[in-house]
């Protein structure tokens, strides 16, 4: 009865030292970056087709795994792939950093740039206003481009052994 | 029961220890890994960073960084994609646009900024030409597409305006016209859109003229051949296409006339492809004819 207890006592420390490991470990695995440039598109493959989310400059993303030139990263409850060019190891803030200092300086045009790209930009109504243009004509090219899903795309690759899932 | 005792006791202190050993193996780690995976990082991030600043900077002869955020290139790009876009117009064929976006964000991907999300159109023209406005608005004309024989070529075209976005030409063409360091912050600020109509249109205006720098143009053929291997397109097809638009031209026709010296430029691309040694890849002659129809006589 008692070797038995001490037998269950002896497996229990060696499970929670087993665990405590595999925990740190994981913790270890988790390995964190953040975004350099104004802002990182993630995208759901690796490439730009099917936009995830938006992260913002400064903004956390952990990394997952490392594939060619491409990070899936975990970004607050979405998944995705991003590009190991718009990220940096070392925390950076939200303010003007390396990164668009080397673009010439932080944004100015006061748009959210976690909508970057949804439509046109207030530069470009302006002057489509200034010139007397029809601005719809982008918006339909652009929206085009948008309506492509990942799946759709995935298998164009996949059919002519093209691109990177059709490479695979 | 006195040796019963003995034994359990000396169990958990073996017990004991092997937790504390486990705990400090794991512990260990924690403390190196916090240091070695900074260290790797910061390795990692330089790197990345050159590789940026060379994109950012490697824009031609004499040209230095450039002036605007990546939103405001953005908007630049949106910007000459209003004004090309309304001077052509659309091809209203949305299953030829939608070919011709998944053949080009294909290519794109494999090009240094596969995260850029760029925009595809055919333009409505019999013109034989294709305009890359910043950040991604690529547009080719119905007329270049008709002249072509393949996916591979036309993946090739599109790579090479991918590498005109690649490398900011448009930006960097600016300011070679004389656009300076302050005119590109001004433009930052948009205090006065008069400035940034102006800014876009002479951009524009370069575009349709094609007055790409003879080394802008080298450069964006030769990384074409590198994207369209990258992605798995026979880069041949490229070199067919321009060495066709070239010899078409020598034969008096109008042809690609934005892109003078096409002879020369075939060559240097063949040349490359050599220097690759690679012959094979995707071509998809049967695809392009689906998707490409031809006008009927």
């Amino acid at each position: 009865m008692k070797q038995s207890r001490g037998r269950a006592v002896l497996r229990a420390l060696f499970t929670a030292g087993v665990v405590g490991i595999g925990g740190i470990a994981l913790a270890q695995a988790a390995e964190e970056v953040w975004v350099k440039s104004s802002q990182a598109k993630i995208w759901q493959g690796k490439g730009p087709v099917g936009l995830v989310a938006t992260a913002k400059k400064g903004e956390k993303l952990t990394i997952m795994a490392r594939e060619d030139k491409w990070m899936k990263v975990q970004y607050e409850d979405k998944q995705g792939y991003v590009m190991e060019t718009a990220v940096s190891p070392k925390k950076i803030g939200s303010g003007a950093g390396a990164g668009d200092m080397l673009a010439g300086g932080s944004d100015t045009s006061g748009m959210d740039t976690s909508l970057a790209g949804r439509g046109l930009r207030e530069e470009a109504m302006k002057y489509a206003d200034a010139k007397n243009l029809d601005p719809k004509v982008v918006e339909q090219m652009m929206e085009r481009n948008r309506a492509i899903t990942f799946d759709e795309w995935t298998a164009f690759q996949k059919a002519g052994k093209v691109g990177p899932e059709g490479k695979k | 029961m006195k040796h019963e005792m003995k034994t359990n006791r000396r169990r958990l202190v073996v017990a004991g220890t092997i937790t504390a050993a486990l705990l400090m193996l794991a512990l260990a780690p924690l403390n190196m890994g916090g240091c070695s995976a900074s260290t790797i990082g910061d390795a990692v991030g330089n790197a990345v960073g050159g590789k940026q600043g060379q994109l950012i900077q490697a824009t031609g002869k004499g040209v230095t960084a450039l002036a605007l955020s990546e939103t405001q290139e953005d908007a630049m790009g949106q910007s000459v994609a209003v004004a090309i876009t309304n001077r052509f117009g659309l091809d209203p064929n949305e299953a030829l646009n939608k070919y011709v976006s998944l053949v080009g964000k294909t290519v794109a991907a494999a090009s240094p900024r596969g995260d850029v999300e760029f925009h595809f159109g055919v333009l409505n023209t019999d013109e034989v030409n294709a305009y890359a406005g910043p950040n991604g608005y690529i547009m080719i004309a119905r007329g270049a597409l008709m002249r072509m024989q393949d996916e591979s070529e036309l993946a090739g075209v599109l790579a090479h305006e991918i590498a005109h976005v690649v490398d900011q030409h448009g930006l960097n063409m600016m300011k070679v016209a004389g656009l300076t360091d302050a005119g590109m912050q001004a433009l930052r600020t948009n205090a006065d859109i008069a400035k940034w109509v102006n800014a876009t249109d002479n951009l524009v205006e370069k575009l349709v003229n094609g007055q790409y720098s003879q080394d802008q143009e080298t450069r964006s053929d030769l990384l074409a051949v590198d994207y369209l291997i990258a992605a798995g397109y026979d880069p041949r097809g490229y070199h067919n296409f321009i060495q066709r638009m070239a010899t078409a031209s020598s034969s008096g026709g109008d042809l690609m006339s934005t892109h003078p010296g096409l002879g020369d430029r075939a060559n240097r691309v063949a040349g490359k492809i050599n220097q690759k040694g690679n012959f094979g890849g995707a071509t998809l002659a049967d695809r392009f004819r689906k998707n490409v129809p031809r006008p009927t006589a």
